[in-house]
């Protein structure tokens, strides 16, 4: 069955950010580098969620998380001053979470490597299980409950650069050209990633869900 | 007319409505009699509303706390910045006026001594010849030279003497002589012709300036036989 034509419309526009108390944007950034409370406290109601959601589905330790966020947060505060605008606001935080989410997953698997020899594999991946478990509901546990376990971990296996392109596109709804500015790519990459992207999650998505049918599935056979 | 592969492609940017009209046209075209791509597009479309409800994090209250306590110490310390900043302009600016005032009056009375300084130097420097001169074979190159003697061939008689300013061209050779008034006069031309034929075979170095040979005059007092005295 081919989808409805309206399924699919243009690319949707991402509404500009509204700062409540600041009206634009250049006056939210006078506030911050003026030092005003009121200032931070809109950037962080704005941006906290946003980015710990992001964060969250780019790095594989939970525990890690909030540091990340932190950091991130700490740079945006720190870097108001150099940010010149060229770029909106969102991209540039969001630009910023990527890459320390990208430093800390690579500072984390160089010493988790370590610690596996000390720690040996067993208690290392009974914890990441552990942890990955740890945001979950019973709600959780309905009908489609392994479905979002099956995508949850088939995000986690997929190679980071596809993963960030992914979750900028489908969870945080950025359009091609702001994920562009945000992963420093040109927009037939970004095409490509999230291509890929969505390729390797639909494979490993029906090998979770028919793990029988495994690599062999195909689709006469799903469909009924 | 596309095949599997070309749409395979290109079905990602299909459902995020990145494809021209014609495509999309083909596209749908080519999904309308082919099951497996249709089924595709559906498994993608599936994973993408997977992906678009997953339940949202619950943020830990304790970062929650933990970026507010950031914000507020950032906010003070840009504060606090933005205070000394503004301080030390004030001060730079105080101290850079008053430096101006200081030097506003004395800057046109050291220009002044700096320049005559520069002049003076340069005039009395022509006046340290008789020092720099000391050193035999030496070409002087900073200052003016006389013309001196190289080498002589006089014939006087022993208790005879006298005293000529000789004009030296920039080879050394004689061009002109006079006796100086206060040192007599030449009596006769026979005179004249001999002290001429003598300092024909005379040969002089010639004057300097700065290391260049020019022309001079040159005071020379001959005395007896091959001695001579030279007066620059």
């Amino acid at each position: 069955m081919p989808p409805a034509e309206d399924q699919f419309g243009p690319p949707e526009e991402t509404p500009v950010a509204e700062w409540p108390g600041f009206g634009s944007e250049e006056r939210l950034l006078e506030g911050l580098r003026a030092g005003e409370d009121a200032a931070y406290t809109a950037l962080l109601e704005r941006f906290q969620t946003p980015v710990y959601q992001l964060v969250h589905r780019l790095i594989e330790d939970p525990n890690e998380v909030a540091d990340v966020v932190q950091d991130v947060f700490l740079k945006v505060f720190r870097g108001v001053t150099a940010f010149r605008g060229h770029s909106s606001m969102k991209t540039w935080i969001y630009r910023i979470a990527v890459n320390e989410a990208h430093n800390r997953r690579r500072w984390f698997s160089r010493h988790r490597k370590a610690e596996v020899v000390l720690g040996g594999e067993e208690e290392s991946a009974d914890r990441l299980e552990m942890f990955s478990d740890r945001g979950r509901t019973p709600y959780d546990w309905t009908l489609n409950g392994e479905m979002r376990t099956a995508i949850e971990e088939a995000l986690e296996e997929l190679n980071p650069a596809f993963r960030s392109a992914v979750v900028l596109r489908d969870l945080e709804e950025l359009s091609y050209e702001e994920i562009a500015d945000v992963l420093d790519v040109s927009i037939g990459t970004v095409k490509s990633r999230i291509l890929r992207g969505r390729e390797a999650l639909r494979r490993a998505l029906m090998e979770k869900l028919e793990p029988a049918r495994g690599l062999a599935w195909s689709p006469q056979t799903a469909s009924d | 007319m596309m095949d599997c592969q070309q749409v395979k492609l290109t079905l990602s940017a299909f459902q995020d409505g990145r494809v021209l009209d014609e495509d999309r046209r083909r596209i749908q075209e080519h999904l309308g009699r082919c099951p497996g791509c249709a089924e595709r597009l559906a498994q993608l479309e599936m994973v993408r509303q997977s992906l678009r409800t997953l339940p949202e994090r619950p943020m830990p209250p304790h970062l929650v706390f933990a970026l507010r306590s950031l914000a507020s110490r950032e906010a003070a310390r840009r504060r606090y910045y933005a205070g000394l900043r503004g301080a030390l302009r004030a001060v730079a600016d105080r101290a850079s006026l008053w430096l101006n005032n200081l030097m506003r009056p004395v800057a046109l009375p050291a220009a002044g001594g700096l320049a005559s300084a520069v002049f003076l130097f340069t005039v009395v420097l022509a006046n340290f010849q008789p020092i720099v001169t000391e050193h035999r074979n030496d070409v002087p190159l900073a200052v003016v030279t006389a013309p001196t003697v190289r080498s002589v061939l006089f014939d006087l008689s022993d208790d005879s003497e006298v005293t000529l300013d000789i004009f030296v061209d920039e080879e050394g050779r004689v061009l002109d002589f006079v006796v100086p008034q206060s040192f007599g006069s030449v009596a006769t031309e026979n005179m004249r012709r001999r002290l001429a034929a003598m300092l024909l075979m005379t040969s002089f170095h010639p004057a300097t300036a700065f290391g260049q040979p020019v022309s001079g005059w040159v005071r020379v007092k001959f005395r007896g036989r091959s001695e001579i005295d030279v007066r620059g």
